[in-house]
């Protein structure tokens, strides 16, 4: 996990003040998690429920995510977690921040975390296909 | 123009480190000039105070940069390059150009003593470019933006229900705005202290801001930082200026006039002598209930006021806070009649091309002022506003996201303005 690029990726964002937790995930899997592994302790108070929310969420982005569905984000006690699914994936960069957030800023830095993501995981699928070829 | 001596070159950062931030945007820059900038923009996002502080920052950006380089900048709530789209890093532009003179000036006490902390800087600058044979003069301002009070009773006052409060949170804005420096901007106060010597030049600025809190933010100049100031790029050169405003904004019809106002206009008491607050939500159609401390900022920016200044100008407010039935602005009023107007996603978006499709081909380079708020409304939509710029402008561009935009057309009077979107090219 510690020499994931993705993994870096995340430390980074979960370094902003509002981003409680962050994570790449698909239903009922934590794909990568941020290198030391822990959340703001406010999130681990309620990780449980959210955590169960999110595999229904994830249920939604499996339906829709190959018609394009680009985004979704749901708001439970004092917490907005939102989803930015990688296209054509069942695959999503996940962020816990507070209700009262500036989102718009956080949205952001998500896009640019989304984006280098994505760049990761293309050169990722290169060299698996050049290592087969 | 001397096309051939002209270098502009953007840098940027987005390390954690405060020293190593500083370190890379000004080495990033440095890099891609061959002679020494003629001067140096700064912007930074608030995170920095955090990691390592400013001191620090600015320490690495002087172990790059050449001593005596003119420096001036803040924090704003997001930028915009070459690189991307970010709301946190750092990121400079700076300009190597014979052919041009170069002035940094500093006020401080914006916020006590506005008028004079701009006339200060008019002292510094007015000099030493009067001297100048270059005919084309431009101003860059850096004015610390407003900030909000905090109290045990009132928390950050951005909501305020409580219709009894009206009159002691306005009382208590005032007091906290000269008394503590935290509050009000009172930018206009300061560009008319700044420009009233200085009319034939023309100017493009940014309110420095945190990220959206409005708690703390700096201005950054030479190799000092500071709070509640106002930092001042002057040149004079032979290079031809363009500026061009645009908002996205409609009017919907619905006016009304302003019946009540005090603290230097920034609070609006009444509406068509009726409570400020219910006229507002009349006239938008949208329920009280809506509005929270979360989603003020993400609501407000699309329903705001419009007053037209008197020589033209539009001037858009969108409301920062709701302090019982008064309405407190971004920045003071500056005509009793009202419209109010609205504007979408795509509105503001589309505003980008206004701006820059009325200006001429190839500058270069480009400097670029506008509302934090818009930024926080489209979040990372923001993207579509930087691939308009790119397909116009290029490379040589930096897009600043503060609290208030200034602008100012030679010869005519300067505006501090919220919600616009405003470009200065130089070819």
């Amino acid at each position: 996990m510690r020499d994931d690029p993705i993994a870096v990726v995340l430390d980074d964002l979960l370094k902003l003040d509002d981003v409680l937790a962050c994570m790449v995930a698909r239903c009922n899997m934590i794909s990568v998690m941020p290198t030391n592994d822990s959340f703001d302790p406010q999130v681990n108070q309620v990780w449980d429920i959210i955590h169960r929310a999110m595999d229904d969420v994830f249920g939604v982005i499996r339906e829709y995510s190959q018609a394009g569905l680009g985004e979704i984000e749901f708001r439970m006690q004092d917490f907005e977690t939102l989803f930015y699914i990688f296209p054509d994936t069942e695959n999503a960069l996940v962020a816990i921040v507070p209700a009262l957030a500036n989102k718009g800023l956080i949205e952001v830095e998500m896009e640019n975390a989304r984006r280098e993501i994505l760049k990761i995981m293309g050169e990722q699928e290169k060299d698996k296909m050049l290592a087969t070829a | 123009m001397d096309e051939e001596r002209l270098e502009a070159a953007v840098g940027m950062s987005r390390k954690w480190d405060a020293h190593e931030a500083g370190k890379e945007v000004a080495r990033g820059v440095i890099q891609k000039l061959s002679s020494p900038p003629s001067f140096f923009l700064l912007f930074s996002t608030i995170h920095y105070d955090k990691h390592g502080g400013f001191e620090e920052f600015l320490n690495g950006v002087w172990d790059v940069l050449p001593e005596g380089t003119p420096l001036i900048g803040g924090t704003v709530a997001g930028f915009m390059n070459n690189y991307g789209c970010y709301t946190r890093g750092a990121t400079a532009l700076a300009v190597s150009y014979p052919n041009m003179d170069v002035a940094v000036g500093v006020g401080h006490n914006t916020k006590r003593s506005p008028r004079k902390a701009g006339k200060t800087v008019t002292k510094k600058i007015k000099p030493k470019l009067d001297k100048s044979k270059f005919q084309n003069k431009f101003l860059f301002t850096v004015i610390s933006g407003p900030t909000l009070p905090k109290s045990k009773m009132f928390g950050t006052m951005k909501i305020i229900k409580d219709t009894k409060s009206s009159k002691i949170l306005s009382k208590l804005t005032n007091v906290s705005t000269r008394m503590n420096q935290i509050g009000l901007g009172r930018e206009t106060e300061v560009l008319n202290g700044l420009c009233e010597e200085m009319m034939d030049y023309t100017l493009l600025g940014i309110s420095s801001n945190d990220d959206n809190k409005y708690l703390s933010h700096y201005q950054f100049f030479n190799k000092e930082f500071y709070k509640n100031s106002v930092v001042v790029l002057g040149f004079n050169t032979d290079l031809k200026i363009c500026l061009s405003t645009s908002y996205g904004l409609k009017p919907t019809g619905e006016k009304a006039k302003i019946t009540g106002s005090e603290n230097w206009n920034y609070i609006v008491k009444s509406l068509d002598n009726k409570p400020a607050v219910n006229v507002f939500f009349e006239k938008t159609g949208i329920s009280k209930e809506i509005i929270t401390e979360g989603n003020i900022h993400r609501i407000t920016p699309f329903l705001p006021i419009g007053c037209t200044h008197n020589d033209g100008t539009l001037h858009p407010y969108p409301v920062a806070s709701f302090l019982g039935n008064y309405l407190l602005f971004g920045h003071d009023t500056v005509s009793t009649e009202i419209e109010f107007l609205s504007a979408s996603g795509e509105s503001l978006i589309n505003a980008v091309d206004e701006s820059i499709k009325s200006l001429p081909k190839n500058p270069c380079f480009t400097l670029i002022s506008s509302c934090a708020g818009r930024l926080e409304t489209l979040g990372k939509e923001i993207y579509q506003v930087r691939s308009k710029i790119m397909n116009e402008i290029g490379d040589n561009f930096l897009l600043l996201y503060g609290l208030g935009e200034e602008r100012k057309d030679s010869m005519k009077p300067p505006h501090l303005l919220q919600e616009s979107f405003n470009v200065a090219s130089f070819y």
